[in-house]
């Protein structure tokens, strides 16, 4: 069988068997991976256009519209694949699907061009793509900085498994700048931040802290898990990569488990080898359903961004209700909230209702519309307390310490009727 | 990979510098301790490759002059692992670059040795494994002799800038001016550097501890050891470590605890891109950090002027020493 158009684009030019030094070698590090069969487009299209056609494989056997699944674990070796293995290029020739697959490569481009970048990855959760990116840009010796209040998973791989692997980690205030500032030792390399934090939706300044990043010659990372690159791309604000529970907002529907890496492919490369190591690959058919729920992700998150501002709103109004965390409604926390950085805030907003955790709870039983559960970002509304889920393993005095009171309340609301959902809102708050 | 080397990164990096010469700067930084109740230590401290920055915590403990750790390797050993573990780095890569598959690599290099000839502070042999091709291979070591930065360092005189300050005070900085005649009574020190795999290397100092050899995970390698450079380095901040403890104590009769950094930028168009005039390593510092234990009527001008014109490796970095490689083709032995 004779194989054609299969290696990452740049793959052949890279092939060089007349070298006599390394001045002679010809490969370059590039975008992609990707081949000449996937859809490149400008990444200054708009979001609604990349996300929809961006990476999109196009099968010159079939024709058909859309990607494939390439439902494989392996490919036919040939002479390509072994100069792959022989120069150490294998992310750039499917091999075997834990290298690479044409599947994951479709979705990849796509991402990559909505973040304004030129390489991603995807993997099997967003726990697998922050932890390969943290060990892969780190050293047994390094310094961290993160956010005291950072995802719950976040925060327990960096307080739990860093110590044991030579990496010290400070949790600092991700809004106070002269705190991070601080921090910074000459052994620091990875400032890890989020665009938007959960649960109380604070929002970093990122170019700053990307300055901050750059003076101590370290790494920002940035999760964009709950801002979505619909609303910004950190890249172009200074971030070097970012990372996605891409379970959330990218695949929108709360059906499937995946994670991804965005930028230079100088960093991704080695992030994707500790991904390999880790095991972390997405499967083609994840692949497939991530890649088809993101062509309506502009879609989503506008609609998403309309009814939690809305929401928002209402819920401030409310005298059932005891604080509202959301952009929209202001307070401290967004004081110096650069609103041009932003295209909106996401489906989410937290607030608190009075009497306490167990008055949250009776709340949300009475509640119809959204399902009682945990994540976020997907086309249904759900809702959740942070204290008996993504934070019940902090102490009561932790999580006070954080701003998480009794009576907080996640919801993350989806794509359906807002009127609706305020309705329901407000019969469950009123006791009905 | 062929080799183990990731000849495709090396390709990506060399592209990389053509384009931006800010990623050609690769900076080391290194420190040593002498301490009377602890001996002698070095440590690397965090590099910068380009714009990227590496922070691992490697060190060693090393036999001194005083006859502390006997089973540790001299601050002259690390000097030639630096230099041997670079000139076979280099020579895989070129080698690898040509699609070159070697079974083994092994150099052994030497210093003062006995039987050496007159003048010549270090000697090399080279044995390559699995490569028959004597004028391809003679190539290649020419080119590893060439463009090795610490070979070139080696044999050419690289200028070393000394400073000095007292404890942390910055406003008792100053520079240091070395006047010495080069030493001619060496004491031999040799290194046998085989390759492992990659970027990997084990050098075995006569008798001594074995030193682990490795890139960065920067830089295509997985952290096993310091590399090439940062031995270089080490040797030359715990050689002058050594000599200080060794020179106070002989004019005061006291231990005191000294402390050694050194840097150096190696610019990668040297190696990658066959730049010669910037192959060895550039802007090579030495500060030492004086004692405040150590009063100034004790003479500390002669204690700094004695242990840097005494240091061995201090004198093998800034002189020129020319001294050959010979190559023996197929398994030594």
């Amino acid at each position: 069988m004779e194989l054609n158009g299969r290696t990452a684009i740049g793959f052949e030019e890279g092939r060089s068997s007349s070298a006599k030094w390394f001045d002679d070698l010809t490969r370059v590090r590039f975008a992609g991976p990707v081949s000449a069969h996937h859809r490149l487009l400008p990444r200054e299209l708009s979001p609604e256009t990349l996300a929809v056609h961006a990476g999109t494989y196009e099968d010159p056997v079939t024709g058909c519209v859309g990607t494939p699944v390439f439902q494989t674990s392996t490919f036919l070796l040939d002479d390509a694949s072994y100069s792959a293995f022989a120069d150490g290029a294998m992310r750039d020739v499917p091999i075997y699907t834990r290298y690479g697959n044409p599947s994951q490569w479709a979705v990849q481009e796509k991402l990559a061009a909505l973040e304004g970048s030129r390489s991603a990855i995807v993997t099997s959760s967003g726990m697998s793509a922050t932890a390969s990116t943290i060990f892969a840009l780190t050293n047994a010796g390094s310094h961290i900085i993160s956010a005291y209040d950072v995802y719950g998973g976040t925060y327990n791989l960096l307080r739990e498994d860093m110590p044991s692997t030579g990496r010290e980690v400070s949790f600092v205030d991700p809004n106070d700048l002269a705190a991070v500032r601080a921090a910074v030792r000459p052994e620091t390399q990875l400032l890890f931040f989020e665009t938007l934090t959960n649960p109380l939706l604070k929002a970093p300044p990122i170019g700053a802290l990307a300055e901050i990043a750059r003076e101590a010659n370290a790494l920002l990372v940035v999760d964009n898990t709950f801002l979505t690159p619909v609303n910004m791309r950190p890249i172009a604000h200074g971030a070097d990569i970012v990372v996605h529970s891409a379970t959330k907002y990218l695949a929108g529907h709360s059906d499937l488990t995946a994670g991804a890496v965005v930028g230079r492919r100088k960093f991704l490369d080695r992030i994707w080898a500790q991904t390999l190591r880790f095991g972390g690959t997405l499967e083609p058919l994840s692949c497939f359903l991530l890649e088809r729920g993101m062509k309506t992700l502009a879609l989503r998150v506008e609609r998403q961004n309309a009814n939690a501002t809305e929401i928002a709103r209402f819920l401030a109004t409310h005298d059932r209700v005891a604080a509202v965390h959301h952009p929209e409604v202001g307070g401290p926390h967004y004081a110096d909230l650069a609103r041009d950085d932003y295209r909106g805030f996401g489906g989410v907003v937290s607030f608190e209702v009075r009497g306490g955790d167990d008055a949250a709870l009776a709340f949300m039983g009475r509640l119809k519309i959204p399902y009682v559960a945990t994540s976020l970002g997907g086309v249904e509304s759900l809702v959740s307390m942070p204290s008996n889920t993504s934070h019940s393993s902090l102490t009561s005095g932790q999580r006070a310490s954080i701003g998480i009171r009794p009576g907080l309340v996640r919801f993350s609301v989806g794509i359906e009727n807002v009127r609706d959902l305020i309705d329901d809102l407000n019969d469950a708050l009123n006791g009905e | 990979m062929r080799n183990s080397f990731y000849t495709a990164g090396f390709s990506e990096v060399m592209h990389e510098v053509k384009q931006d010469p800010r990623e050609a700067s690769y900076i080391y930084t290194t420190t040593a301790c002498n301490s009377p109740h602890r001996g002698l230590s070095a440590a690397i401290g965090p590099a910068l490759f380009g714009t990227v920055k590496s922070v691992r915590a490697l060190g060693v403990q090393l036999a001194d002059s005083t006859g502390g750790d006997p089973d540790g390797p001299s601050p002259m050993d690390l000097a030639l692992t630096g230099i041997a573990s670079c000139g076979v780095t280099t020579l895989l890569g070129g080698g690898s670059a040509r699609e070159l598959i070697f079974d083994g690599i092994e150099m052994l290099i030497e210093y003062g040795a006995p039987d050496g000839e007159p003048g010549q502070a270090v000697r090399c042999r080279l044995s390559v494994d699995g490569v028959t091709d004597e004028p391809l291979m003679n190539e290649l070591v020419e080119q590893m002799q060439t463009y090795s930065p610490n070979m070139a360092t080696m044999i050419r005189p690289v200028p070393i800038s000394f400073d000095c300050l007292v404890g942390t005070d910055e406003s008792t900085r100053r520079q240091l001016t070395v006047e010495a005649e080069p030493i001619t009574d060496r004491r031999p020190a040799a290194c046998r550097v085989r390759w492992v795999s990659g970027t990997q290397l084990v050098s075995y100092p006569n008798g001594r501890r074995m030193l682990r050899v490795d890139q960065p995970k920067q830089l295509t390698g997985v952290d096993w050891g310091p590399n090439p450079q940062e031995y270089l380095l080490m040797g030359l901040a715990a050689d002058v470590a050594d000599q200080l403890g060794r020179v106070a104590y002989r004019l005061t009769g006291e231990r005191h605890l000294w402390e050694v950094s050194t840097s150096a930028c190696e610019d990668m168009r040297g190696l990658l891109l066959k730049e010669r005039d910037v192959v060895f390593l550039q802007g090579v510092t030495c500060r030492v950090v004086v004692p405040e234990t150590l009063r100034a009527e004790t003479g500390v001008e002669k204690i700094l002027t004695a242990a840097l014109a005494q240091s061995e490796v201090r004198d093998l970095v800034s002189r020129s020493n020319p001294g050959g490689v010979s190559l023996v083709l197929g398994r030594e032995g």
